[in-house]
């Protein structure tokens, strides 16, 4: 069947769901998901365990069916072409990689299966070995290589026979701090150099925001928002998105009212709050007041005069290249989180127990439905 | 963590290992020795000769009873392993079903089951069957080897495959592997060492069977094994300690090539 497709979409979900189990045991792990992927996307599933990034990678790639909804490969329902029909391949999260293969001999099982010609396979797997800074390792076997070079191979062998899709499982998490941000790199330039899809699964939200052109964001198999990464932090669609990429203060309170400049909002136990955005709250509504922490201003009372809020400092903790601040509001009412670059020049000294004088930047605040 | 038990500094422990290990190795030992005898006693020493070992070659009956014996047991082997292999794979390839449970036990319940209850089992059935069909060619014992060889070739093979990570098959799978090639290709290269092993058991323990051999066997089915029993039950002379020593020589031989294979292929 083919769609009457927007040029460009690599991968179309089309009111895709899948539970699993049956009678009263039913999970369902994918609830009707429509969601578009482009071509040459670096595009990431990002969300908690068990919310189904693995299921919905599986859909794809074919080793699960949808119990309901279709699954389009450019314009092409691929409901019922089995994986290994599908030009879709796999990062396996373990790597799975072959023992009883050498490096090379892994990287080349693909092309291996589509029976091309001997010497197209040396030659290609030369070139991969190459692509993933391999060449010398190519005749070890595979238990023989470190966890880093284990998964390069298995990224070269995923690459090798050029599929249009290449599919990710929380494919850096077993890798250490240093190593997981030098393979980030090294993949984000991988997907740029060979303009093939990546389809990337991460619960990690720094990773997510780090490499990808879009970011879909999941909770309890539901798409919560798909966006840049820029728009996913910045204007987080709801209070789950809010929450779950990047640190987030949460301020509850009651509308009073809002012009296109600005909003007062009654924050509870804090008393009225001018914030300026073009958000409009009805009087009266619940909302949350959502702030990044570095998005707060602090300084000390004794030299400012009152700000928007106004608190007192419970922890300081000092993170290399900024410090945060945690403070509890006048009144006890809440917490906060603030955030400070550590430049000498322009910081001045805070210590535990300052009373301190808490302002928002310009149009850094927006207003969610509580 | 709390130390393990220290049974090697328990008092007494050296005494009973070494009790225990000539017990079971001496009679092994004066066995082979007296397969070198000169003289015609399988318990009185005559000095250092071959000849037992000559006499043996030469003897008609131990040759035929040899190739029998032989060609039984690869048959035998050969079938039996194909089939455990087959068990094992739907065993642990397809999702747990109803009756997973009643399946494994009846795969490995041979195994406890006394093999004289067997043999006599197998004898009425195999009496009623010549009684039908007039045939009572080799097949009988064939069939017999093979059913009671499957547990043993089954367990190295379901161990093997245990061990062996299901997410191989499928990476085989989404690199266009069919499934036939994705068998072919992964699973049963890494499969090999267990189905040699378990094809390696199978031929010992049908190249070793007395019982249920001397059950369903029919005149002049005589392997190895039957034929030193009839042996030694008229005169016993060192012959046949000169057939075991060979006997015990191949099966020793065999199961090292088990323990070397699985050396050289450990998975990781
Ligand atoms: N084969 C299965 N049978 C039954 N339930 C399953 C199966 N696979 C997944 N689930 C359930 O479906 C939901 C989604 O699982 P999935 O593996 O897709 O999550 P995930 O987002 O990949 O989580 P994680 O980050 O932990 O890997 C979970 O509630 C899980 O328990
Ligand atoms: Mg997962």
């Amino acid at each position: 069947m083919k769609d009457e497709s927007t040029p460009g979409v690599a991968i179309r979900l089309n009111q895709v769901t899948k539970t699993y189990g049956s009678g009263n045991a039913v999970v369902t792990a994918v609830k009707s998901t429509t969601l578009d992927i482009f071509n040459n996307e670096f595009f990431t599933l990002l969300g908690p365990s068990g919310c189904g990034k693995t299921t919905l990678l599986r859909l794809i790639g074919g080793f699960e069916y949808p119990t309901a909804g279709t699954i389009l490969l450019g314009g092409e329902d691929i409901a019922s072409v089995p994986p290994f029909q599908r030009p879709i391949n796999t990062v396996f999260q373990n790597y799975a990689l072959f023992p009883h293969m050498t490096v090379a001999q892994n990287i080349g099982f693909g092309l291996r299966m589509l029976k091309r010609p001997r010497h197209e396979i040396a030659a290609r797997v030369d070139e991969m070995l190459k692509l993933v800074r391999l060449e010398n390792l190519s005749d070890r076997r595979t238990s023989q290589i470190s966890g880093g070079q284990q998964q390069r191979v298995a990224l070269a062998r995923a690459l090798a026979s050029e599929p249009k899709v290449l599919l990710l499982d929380e494919s850096l998490s077993a890798l250490d701090y240093k190593l997981r941000k030098e393979m980030q790199m090294e993949l984000k330039s991988l997907q740029a150099a060979t303009g093939i899809t990546f389809i990337f699964v991460t619960h990690d939200q720094e990773e997510a925001l780090t490499m990808s052109d879009r970011v879909a964001v999941l909770s309890s198999g539901e798409i919560m928002q798909v966006g840049t990464p820029h728009e996913v932090y910045i204007k987080p669609a709801n209070h789950f998105v809010a929450n779950f990429v990047g640190e987030t203060n949460f301020l509850q309170g009651r509308g009073l009212n809002s012009d296109d400049r600005g909003a007062v909002i009654d924050v509870r136990g804090v008393g009225a709050v001018a914030i300026a955005t073009k958000d409009r709250v009805a009087p009266g509504q619940l909302v949350n007041i959502v702030v990044r922490p570095e998005h707060l201003r602090i300084l000390p009372l004794a030299q400012e005069p009152a700000g928007q809020l106004t608190g007192s400092v419970k922890a300081v903790s000092f993170c290399g290249a900024e410090t945060q601040y945690t403070i509890e509001l006048s009144r006890g009412a809440a917490v906060v989180t603030v955030r400070r670059y550590n430049t000498p020049e322009e910081n001045l000294p805070i210590a535990i127990g300052d009373e301190v004088s808490v302002n928002f930047t310009p149009n850094s605040a927006q207003i969610l439905p509580a | 963590m709390a130390k393990a038990f220290p049974v090697t500094h328990q008092r007494g422990f050296g005494t009973v290992a070494i009790t225990t290990f000539i017990f079971l190795y001496a009679p092994l030992a004066v066995a082979l020795v007296f397969a070198f005898n000169a003289g015609t006693s399988p318990a009185k020493w005559g000095g250092f000769s071959l000849r037992w070992f000559q006499s043996a070659a030469n003897n008609q009956q131990v040759i035929s009873a040899s190739i029998l014996s032989l060609k039984l047991a690869a048959i035998s082997a050969i079938l039996s392993t194909t089939l455990a292999t087959l068990a094992a794979l739907a065993m642990s390839r397809t999702p747990r079903f109803r009756g997973w449970t009643l399946a494994y036990s009846a795969i490995s319940f041979p195994l406890m089951v006394p093999e004289i209850v067997t043999a006599v089992a197998l004898l009425v059935v195999t009496a009623t069957f010549r009684g039908w069909t007039g045939y009572s060619g080799l097949g009988y014992l064939v069939l017999a080897h093979t059913a009671f060889c499957v547990p043993f070739a089954y367990l190295p093979i379901r161990a093997r495959l245990q061990t062996m990570d299901i997410s191989l098959e499928r990476a085989a799978g989404d690199l266009y592997a069919s499934p036939w090639n994705a068998f072919r290709f992964v699973t049963m290269p890494l499969l090999f060492p267990g189905i040699l092993a378990g094809f390696i058991l199978a031929f010992v323990t049908s190249l070793d069977d007395v019982v249920i051999t001397e059950f369903v066997k029919t005149a002049g089915q005589d392997t190895l094994p039957t034929y030193m029993l009839g042996q030694v039950r008229r005169t016993i002379t060192p012959e046949v300690n000169a057939i075991a020593a060979v006997f015990l020589l191949i099966s020793v031989a065999l199961v090292m090539c088990i323990y070397v294979v699985n050396q050289r292929t450990k998975i990781n």
